[in-house]
């Protein structure tokens, strides 16, 4: 029986009364569970669901490889583009991928900063994810380049002539911003997988996956020293992680804010984008979370409370977009430059409309579900919200790129239309992402098991889980 | 087998020598081998070898044209980077450099006159063709139609060899056919023998067809053009009894009425025209006044675009103008026109207060003005714009005359020989350079009636409609190969001269005829002998010289004085069938691309834009907004237009400002044989033009056909408010002479970066004035930078997607009301801004600036993220997305200017202020120590403007023009507010409006 007070309701992830607090992960499991719920999906043989999923992703990987050899050997004239509109869906996927990578970062990051533990049940493959997103987004200013052959000629490489690439261009920023968020982003991913390689290869029933994760967990031995060095590590990427969750996409809003189109040349780009590529980022995650939890059995690690949460995330950073949406509408009427005015209108009322107005019930009206609870926690809606968002936020970047196709002189306005090449390029992109994902599903533990099972009641030395309730025992 | 062949030995007497000596390099055996994989048809018969394929060998004198192409089609021609070998000359022509141009003065013949031209050749090939500036058509500018023949000249598509039905033949093969029948036609004294041929302007070509005449008395002669100058003449014939040519000093005329007269570009002299009128238009201060010109037409055309007032009008219609014109001159203003009584006949309101105030505006500027017709206007209405100009004083001042020579009525000459063709009357047609399977009336079946003639033997350029269904077919030489002459509008003779010898078996009129007299010879025999005779004793010097300077001094026309006899002009009227109320009326025009068919082939001309139109690789059917609606026609709705009993199905255009209740119908489409560009492009419209109807005719027109896709390079045409094409009356200006600069809010140009790269404070600093005040937009200018620039075209498909590569464009834009629109054209090249935004943003520094202000473009380093083009607020550059060059024959490349880049796929490209050409100057001025004067550059679009609209200079030099303009109050640059400071800056457009006209 137990003397302890019970703590008052409700319960919350975050509450202001640690009596309060939920528990992070429902079923009053051990260290053991945890360990042995995460690595099931590695070590057990692959279900068929994930052998249906990656094979669709492999052929769309494989119908995107097609597609880039065509570009490469015929020329970006398979696609839409023009003049006035020299970029299309090529900018627009990637600027999409960048913002999804966003999130990853964030749960990884600067929840780890703000010290939000719930965290913990999600980042691994959120951070993953931005990973992936990444090399997706990586793809795209690579194969848009005319001579992709002379693609060297944009790095810093020194060379006898002292030719350097063009240092005020946007475009060169993105390079050493992305560059510089990749780099991070994978060391950052690896380190923290650490420890949990180390788990996969104690575990190891095979030589190969002994040696392969034996390799890759350098030497892990869970001594104390390890564990110090490993949370300064940590800290310490997640210190410079932080920073650029803000500033990759504030360099990537450059590639527009830094131009003369009207419609591209606002100051409001940088906070935007990042709040957009925060809020499609979280999207993304709340997608694969919940197929994932539900397909590897981990509702009790990814629990509702946690997908709750990012919910809450999404309607805090969509209100944000929405704020921004308004704002740019009201400031190009205040500025009373007629070009911008013009841009606006065209873009609620022109050619492009359709995309401007799934656009807006995309992104400002969907997530306005989830000011009430019920839907917050309702499994269906969010998922279809959180695809519904990204859909949005697709075409937010869409309808931004397409500001170009009636700008300054009328003579020169054009329309731009897609066609199949571009459109499979997309699909295949995503079928790049999610190949690339279900890998990492099967060959690498989704959760952090280590941190997970940092949060679990019993892993509290001062004995604060649930009340003071040792695992094991009724309440 | 010979292994050197020098002309000298075949051909007496010589021009220049330079352009021969090139065939030396033939020598070496390993280039043969080589060049004749290439070329197996050029060398074979040189090497005496039998002919390789259909096409077969060449004369000899292919070796020049083929030399120059040699230097970089040597090699692998499949791969990407060929191995091409140069090969120096072994003997070395004087003056000739290998690298730089040389420039030499030929005549263009077109729409029967000629037109002196100046043509710069690279090793041997002709590459550019600029205007003569002695030469009193031209004065140095050219008009579009020039600059695309040199593309003519390497067609792939010409015909190379002669060919008797499906079989290739030989010309000797073709003169042994001949003989024996001119020994029989020589008996009869050419009974059953008939000439086809184009009207020509050469003296020398005319005094060969008539030794034809007089060697075979019973033969006929039939000069036929589709688009003559039938009426004009007849209308001179009513007015004065004989032929005249009227020659024009539009300079002179302070106020101009056409009616329906596109004298900017479609009536004949029109380069000219254009410069005298863009003289008189041209304010640079506000001490100076402007002509005025008043346009009554149905087209929509440049010269309407360019009238401080317009009235649109059905074709029959704007007779009845000049008929009001004339009652109101004569009832108001007492006017003389021999005494009789005018009628003003119905006009709408609108219409009658044009006429009033026109009317008044004439009697006031009597003996400075001028009355013109259009050629497509019935003969009475030239026979009374004679008169009225006459009665008006202007003849002596701004209008003379000079005997038409060559005043056969063409109608009638074609209609009579198809007669004759009927009847069995002609057994033995020679059709010399023209088409009349397919641009001859359509109620003649040409087609049908050749059928009837035994023998047709047919001279043209392309294996065409004509020559298909011809026993034999003669292919004809480019004017750029081959001797001969031609007089200016004004009779200015001069000689043309090749640049290059044939390049297939070719042979030109003039050689033909001389084979029928049994004395065939070359035409640089036949010139000399002509000159000889002409000169008395052949002078070498005089000939020299006459090559040298294009023109041949005091060989213009002799002006006639003569009073036209009113009362026929009168009785021409009175004759007059009333025109039909209600009903469309079908006006047939040139194209402003392929004129009558003759470019169709051409790629450049089919994607240059129509002026008006902006439509590309096709004609249409023009109909105005309120017809079109009435019809229940949208724009691209296939229509069936009737004319004579006749359908044709035919895409529609809405033209805003085309006058109501007409169709226009653009000629020189739908051919069928004319080559890989021209085939089945666009709608036949001579299927409807009957020997009735050549410009005016009763028409209808129905909905439902289906739909079309027209294809514009412009694809919105109104300007938006926008302060981008600003626009004044005189009034304004004098009042306010900046007020062009107060339509825009800049604030003061200031940056965050203080550019220590470059000191724009040294001269030469480039740039570029455009006054819109005489830009007529002919888009001459946009073929000639294609020329220069080897821009390549991209066809329909992508022009439709927005991808064509015109570096520099014109934008035309409606004013006003859909109805009575107003047109203006602002050409857009680069405007090399000193801030550019363009080089902000590539992230290789493929755009960067040079010291002298050119915003240059590095193709070697530009990876093509398009991020330029996207931040040009202009939209000035073009991006490569294809390899629009994978597929162009290699004999394409012979065209191309060595001295500009040609790009690959992958790179963004665009206006360069032509700095080949600034360092060409450049290099000269150093090699010479001194400074480049003024005017000693011009860029390609400059040198052709024929109003001289584009003037390109040192900016820092006070003295230069450009300087000059830059400081008048009418100067503005486009989008000031972005601070992209450009170089290119525009004059703000002025109209005259006559203020009566407002207050009737």
């Amino acid at each position: 029986m137990s003397t302890a007070t019970v703590p008052p309701e409700p319960r919350e992830m975050v509450p202001d009364d640690p009596r309060r607090r939920l528990t992070l992960v429902q079923g009053r499991h051990s260290f053991a569970d945890i360990t042995r719920m995460v690595c099931a999906p590695v070590e057990e043989p692959a279900t068929r669901g994930w052998w249906v999923g990656f094979g669709i992703a492999s052929m769309c990987l494989g119908l995107f490889v097609a597609m880039v050899v065509y570009l490469v050997l015929v020329g970006i004239g398979i696609w839409g583009l023009n003049s006035p509109q020299g970029w299309g869906f090529d900018i627009t996927n990637f600027v999409w991928w960048v913002g999804i990578g966003h999130a990853g970062t964030l749960i990884s990051a600067i929840l780890y900063l703000f010290r939000q533990k719930w965290r913990t049940a999600i980042n691994r493959f959120a951070e993953a994810m931005t990973i992936f997103a990444v090399i997706c987004a990586l793809m795209f200013p690579t194969i848009h380049v005319g001579r992709i052959w002379m693609l060297w000629m944009a790095l810093p490489i020194p060379n006898w002539e002292a030719i350097w690439p063009q240092f005020r261009s946007p475009l060169l920023w993105d390079v050493f911003a992305v560059g510089t968020y990749f780099t991070v982003s994978v060391i950052f991913w690896y380190m923290g997988l650490i420890p949990d390689l180390a788990t996969l290869r104690d575990r190891a029933k095979s030589k190969v996956r002994w040696l392969v994760y034996g390799i890759l967990a350098m030497g892990w031995r869970g001594s104390a020293r390890h564990w110090a060095n490993y949370e300064k590590a940590y800290l310490i990427l997640a210190g410079i992680s932080t920073p650029l969750v803000l500033s990759v996409h504030s360099i990537v809003s450059f590639d527009f804010a830094v131009s003369v189109i009207p419609g591209w040349h606002t100051t409001i780009f940088p906070p935007y984008f990042v709040a957009g590529a925060i809020f499609s980022g979280f999207a993304m995650v709340m997608t694969l979370a919940i197929v994932a939890r539900r397909a590897f059995r981990l509702t009790d690690v990814i629990t509702i409370d946690h997908l709750d949460n990012m919910n809450k995330i999404m309607l805090a950073t969509g209100m944000m977009v929405g704020y921004a949406y308004s704002m740019e509408f009201f400031i190009s009427w205040y500025s009373g430059n007629k070009y911008e005015m013009f841009t606006f209108v065209n873009r609620a009322f022109g050619p492009y409309a359709w995309a401007y107005w799934i656009m807006i019930t995309c992104n400002v009206l969907v997530p306005q579900i989830f000011w009430f609870r019920k839907n917050r926690r309702s499994i269906p809606i969010m998922f279809v919200a959180s695809i519904l968002i990204n859909v949005g936020m697709w075409f937010e970047r869409f309808v931004i790129i397409m500001s170009l196709s009636r700008d300054f002189l009328p003579s020169s306005w054009g329309y731009y239309k897609p066609t199949w090449v571009e459109i499979c390029t997309l699909i295949g992109s995503l079928g790049l992402f999610f190949t690339l994902f279900f890998l990492f599903l099967r060959f690498l533990p989704m959760v952090a098991m280590a941190e997970v099972k940092n949060v679990l009641p019993q892993a509290d030395p001062h004995g604060h889980g649930e009340g003071g309730v040792p695992p094991g025992e009724p309440a | 087998m010979e292994d050197r062949v020098t002309p000298e030995s075949k051909t007496p007497g010589n021009g220049r020598a330079q352009w021969r000596s090139l065939e030396e390099l033939s020598g070496s055996s390993e280039y043969r081998e080589h060049a004749e994989t290439e070329f197996p048809d050029y060398f074979a018969e040189a090497l005496d070898l039998p002919p390789v394929a259909e096409n077969a060998a060449l004369s000899r004198r292919s070796f020049l044209g083929v030399m120059g192409a040699s230097l970089a089609l040597t090699g692998l021609a499949g791969c990407q980077r060929p191995l091409a070998k140069i090969l120096p000359y072994s003997k070395l022509p004087e003056d000739l450099l290998p690298g730089v141009p040389q420039s030499y003065a030929t005549v263009m013949q077109f729409r029967g006159m000629g037109e002196g031209i100046l043509v710069t050749s690279n090793e041997g090939r002709p590459t550019k063709i600029e205007g003569n500036p002695d030469h009193p058509s031209s004065l140095g500018a050219t008009h579009s139609y020039a600059q695309a023949s040199i593309l003519q000249l390497y067609d792939p598509d010409r015909s190379q060899f002669p060919t008797e039905g499906n079989a290739s033949r030989t010309w000797e093969e073709w003169n042994a056919w001949l003989t024996p029948k001119l020994t029989t036609l020589r008996a009869d004294g050419g009974r059953g023998l008939a000439f086809l041929s184009l009207p020509t302007a050469s003296p020398t070509l005319r005094a060969k067809r008539a030794e034809v005449m007089a060697a075979f008395p019973n033969a006929r002669w039939v000069d036929y053009e589709p688009l003559n100058r039938d009426n004009a003449i007849e209308g001179s014939r009513l007015a004065y009894g004989r032929p005249f040519r009227q020659q024009l000093a539009l300079d002179q005329a302070e106020v101009i009425v056409s009616l329906d007269s596109d004298f900017l570009f479609v009536e004949p002299n029109s380069v000219r025209h254009a410069r005298d009128y863009g003289r008189r238009r041209r304010v640079a201060s506000t001490q100076d006044s402007m002509n005025r010109l008043y346009v009554v037409e149905t087209v929509f055309s440049i010269t309407g675009s360019m009238a401080d007032h317009r009235l649109r009008l059905a074709p029959t219609q704007v007779a009845e103008v000049a008929r009001a014109l004339a009652a109101t001159l004569t009832g108001q203003h007492s006017m003389y026109l021999g005494g009789e009584t005018w009628s003003a006949g119905t006009l709408s309101d609108r219409a009658q207060v044009f006429v009033a105030t026109l009317a008044r505006d004439l009697a006031e500027h009597r003996g400075r003005s001028v009355v013109l017709a259009g050629g497509s206007q019935p003969p009475e209405v030239h026979a009374l714009a004679m008169a009225l100009n006459h009665a008006l004083g202007n003849v002596g001042p701004v209008v003379r005359y000079t005997l038409e020579p060559y005043p056969a009525q063409q109608r009638e000459g074609i209609a009579g020989l198809a007669k004759a063709m009927d009847t069995g009357q002609v057994n033995f047609l020679v059709v010399l350079g023209g088409n009349p399977a397919y641009d001859a009336p359509a109620d003649i079946d040409f087609t049908a009636r050749m059928r009837k003639v035994p023998d047709v033997a047919c001279l043209s350029f392309y294996r065409d409609e004509t020559a298909e269904k011809a026993n034999w077919h003669l292919p004809e030489t480019h004017f750029l190969e081959t001797w001969g002459d031609a007089e200016a509008w004004d009779g200015t003779r001069s000689i043309q001269q090749p640049l290059i010898a044939p390049m297939y078996q070719g042979k030109s009129e003039l050689e033909v005829l001389s084979m029928f007299l049994g004395r065939p010879l070359d035409s640089h025999a036949l010139l000399q002998e002509a000159y000889g005779r002409e000169w008395g004793v052949f002078s070498g010097s005089r000939w020299d010289r006459a090559l040298n300077d294009g023109v041949l001094p005091g060989t213009a026309y002799a002006e006639i004085t003569a009073t036209p006899d009113f009362s026929s002009v009168t009785a021409a009227w009175s004759r007059r069938t009333p025109p039909a109320s209600g009903g469309i009326e079908a006006l047939f025009r040139p194209d402003y691309s392929v004129w009558d068919g003759r470019f169709a082939n051409n790629s450049w001309m089919q994607e240059l834009p129509d002026p008006m139109t902006k439509i590309v690789w096709d004609n249409a059917a023009l109909l105005s907004s309120k017809t079109a609606e009435s019809l229940g026609v949208k724009d691209g709705d296939l229509v069936s237009v009737s004319v004579a009993n006749r359908d044709l199905e035919i895409a529609a255009c809405i033209v805003p400002g085309l006058a109501d209740g007409a169709v226009v119908l653009p000629l020189g489409y739908g051919r069928k044989r004319v080559g890989r560009v021209g085939d089945g492009v666009g709608f036949n419209t001579y299927a409807l033009r009957t020997t009735t109807g050549m410009d005016i005719a009763p028409a209808s027109v129905k909905a439902g056909a289906g739909h079309y896709t027209l294809v514009r390079t412009q694809d919105h045409q109104a300007i938006e408010g926008r302060p981008l094409v600003r626009e004044g009356t005189l009034e304004e200006y004098r009042k306010d002479p900046e007020f062009a600069r107060e339509m825009n809010e800049a604030p003061p140009p200031l940056t965050l970066y203080t550019n220590k790269e470059y000191d724009f404070s040294k001269p030469p600093q480039w740039g570029m004035a455009i006054d819109l005040n005489t830009c007529i937009g002919c888009n001459a200018c946009t073929i000639a930078c294609q020329s220069e620039n080897n821009i390549p075209t991209v066809g329909k498909e992508q022009v439709k997607k927005n991808r064509e590569m015109h570096w520099i464009r014109i934008d035309r834009y409606y004013v006003g009301d859909v109805e009575e629109a107003e047109a203006v054209h602002q050409p857009i090249p680069c405007m090399h801004c000193e801030n550019a935004p363009c080089e902000n943003v590539c992230p290789v520094n493929a755009t960067n600036h040079s010291a002298d202000g050119l915003n240059q473009m590095v193709y070697n380093r530009c990876i093509g993220t398009r991020y330029c083009n996207n931040n040009c607020p202009y939209k000035v550059r073009r991006f490569n997305f294809l390899a629009w060059r994978k597929h162009e024959p290699e004999v394409i490349k012979m065209a191309m200017n060595p001295d500009v880049t040609v790009r690959m796929r992958g790179v963004m490209e665009k206006c360069t202020y032509c700095v080949q050409r600034i360092n060409r100057k450049r290099i000269e001025a150093k090699i010479a120590q001194r400074d480049i004067q003024d005017g000693e550059i011009r860029t390609a679009c400059q040198q052709v403007c024929p109003t001289e609209a584009i003037i390109f200079g040192d900016l820092l030099d006070s003295e230069s023009r450009v300087a000059k303009l830059k400081a008048e109050e009418r100067s503005y640059t486009l989008l000031e507010e972005l601070n992209t400071q450009p170089r290119t800056f525009f004059l703000a457009r002025l109209r005259n409006p006559n203020s009566e006209m407002e207050k009737a």
